[in-house]
């Protein structure tokens, strides 16, 4: 009785503490201006020049037929694009977010349905429906400015400001836990064994025909990589990192080595082993202390 | 916040967790957006990939189809029926699918149709499953290669 209420009462701390709206404010901007440049190029609609034959929906497709017209979905997009920009500048904020998860599942959903998944797609999607639910955009707002929100309703402190962040936060450290845990079941502590990089630089170029010679960041991974102590090394670092990611948002040392670590490992994927990794770019902002930069600099 | 808000709240996030916990645990990939993205989990030594070739009347020769927009959910079938889940007996006999059947007679229409007039007209799309070695030096060249379909126009 008393392991439960503790649990309850940590539970509770955890989500459920009073916060500043600075850290939920910026994270918003930066959020949903880093998903709109993300996305800005991924041209979502060309799935309309799939042929119905491939059409295999997903349980929540299920009420649509295929083919759509190429310009619905093209409008669909530039709306969903155009929800993401009005959250950021906080523009009708509350109403353009939930807009933005709800045209956000069907623009990630659509390409689902045709035998793939890309689930790459998940820590994002699931970020726009945990801000769709929040009251962020209520302080850096346009909105405010504009005076569209009620002024009685600002509060400095409360637990509106705090959940957000911390379930974005606990969803980002949930999917590097998962992706680590999906390669100890696969191959167990071989991942991080010398060559795993070389072997997924083989990979991409075998099966996307897309050989890593043309990118010349790659060459120079390459030719690092023949090195067996760096190649084992960076395995080990990026399997430990994701495994110890769950505990990340409990732990403050834990937490102060793993995210950059993991952030930089994505940029790396990005930049020089030229992996499609840009989406998991915009959920980082989650971990950014913006409230302490903004009280010493004194911007607000 | 109000109580019933916390409620609302409380429930939201049971369910989020509760569905990422839940194809965590039992590894569902169909759990579209709750199941994890595995990060190259499923990288190793060897790799199975599937290839389509067009092969035409006149020419004896074959011409890899590498425009992702033609054979990529196609390829996602593959993907998704044999190496997730005969990633270990990749050589296995071949089972019949028709509905890749099908999908692959639409790549192969809709290949031709997007082609210039005085280009040949493919009149075969034939599939085949290879296995690479990545240890290999040359590890291009094909370890094993099966055909598994050859769809006729």
């Amino acid at each position: 009785m008393k392991r439960s209420l503790s649990f309850k009462k940590s539970v509770n701390h955890f989500f459920f503490q009073k916060s500043h709206f600075v850290d939920l404010e910026f994270s918003r901007i930066f959020f949903y201006f880093l998903v709109f440049l993300t996305n800005i190029n991924s041209q979502h609609y060309l799935v309309s020049e799939f042929s119905s034959s491939f059409w295999t929906p997903r349980p929540l497709f299920q009420f649509m037929s295929w083919p759509l017209p190429t310009n619905i979905l093209i409008y669909i997009e530039l709306a969903w694009l155009f929800s993401l920009l009005l959250s950021s500048i906080g523009l009708f904020t509350r109403g353009s977010m939930i807009v933005s998860a709800l045209l956000g599942t069907f623009v990630f959903g659509l390409s689902q349905n045709f035998g793939g998944l890309y689930n790459d797609s998940m820590i994002t999607l699931l970020c726009l429906w945990v801000f769709a639910i929040s009251k962020a955009g209520q302080y850096l707002s346009l909105d405010r400015y504009l005076g569209r929100v009620k002024e009685s309703i600002f509060e400095t402190l409360t637990e509106e400001y705090h959940w957000p962040l911390k379930t974005a936060q606990l969803l980002t450290c949930f999917s590097f836990f998962s992706a680590g845990y999906s390669k100890l079941l696969a191959t167990g502590f071989t991942w991080s064994m010398p060559h795993q990089f070389i072997f997924i630089l083989r990979k991409i170029d075998v099966s996307y025909a897309r050989p890593f010679w043309d990118n010349p960041s790659s060459i120079f991974l390459t030719h690092a990589l023949k090195s067996n102590f760096l190649n084992g090394f960076l395995g080990h670092v990026i399997l430990y990192s994701e495994l110890l990611a769950i505990l990340a948002p409990f732990v403050r040392p834990i937490r102060l080595v793993v995210i950059p670590i993991l952030f930089f490992m994505i940029v790396s994927n990005i930049h020089l082993m030229g992996l499609d990794f840009n989406r998991f770019i915009p959920v980082f902002v989650f971990w950014v202390p913006w409230s302490k930069f903004v009280f010493r600099t004194k911007v607000l | 916040m109000s109580k019933k808000r916390r409620i609302f709240i409380s429930f939201f996030l049971f369910t989020l967790l509760s569905f990422c916990v839940t194809s965590l645990v039992f590894q569902i990939d169909s759990f579209w957006p709750f199941s994890p993205y595995k990060m190259y989990s499923h990288i190793r030594s060897g790799v199975v990939i599937y290839e389509f070739r067009l092969a035409y009347k006149a020419k004896p020769f074959e011409t890899p189809l590498i425009k992702r927009k033609y054979f990529g959910p196609l390829d996602d079938y593959m993907k998704f029926s044999y190496i997730i889940y005969e990633q270990d007996r990749p050589f296995s006999p071949p089972r019949f699918n028709p509905k890749v059947y099908s999908s692959a007679v639409e790549t192969l229409l809709s290949w031709n149709k997007n082609l210039a007039q005085d280009f040949p007209k493919a009149t075969q799309l034939r599939l085949y499953r290879v296995f690479y070695k990545l240890e290999k030096t040359d590890y291009r060249t094909p370890d094993k290669q099966q055909l598994l379909y050859e769809i006729n126009l």
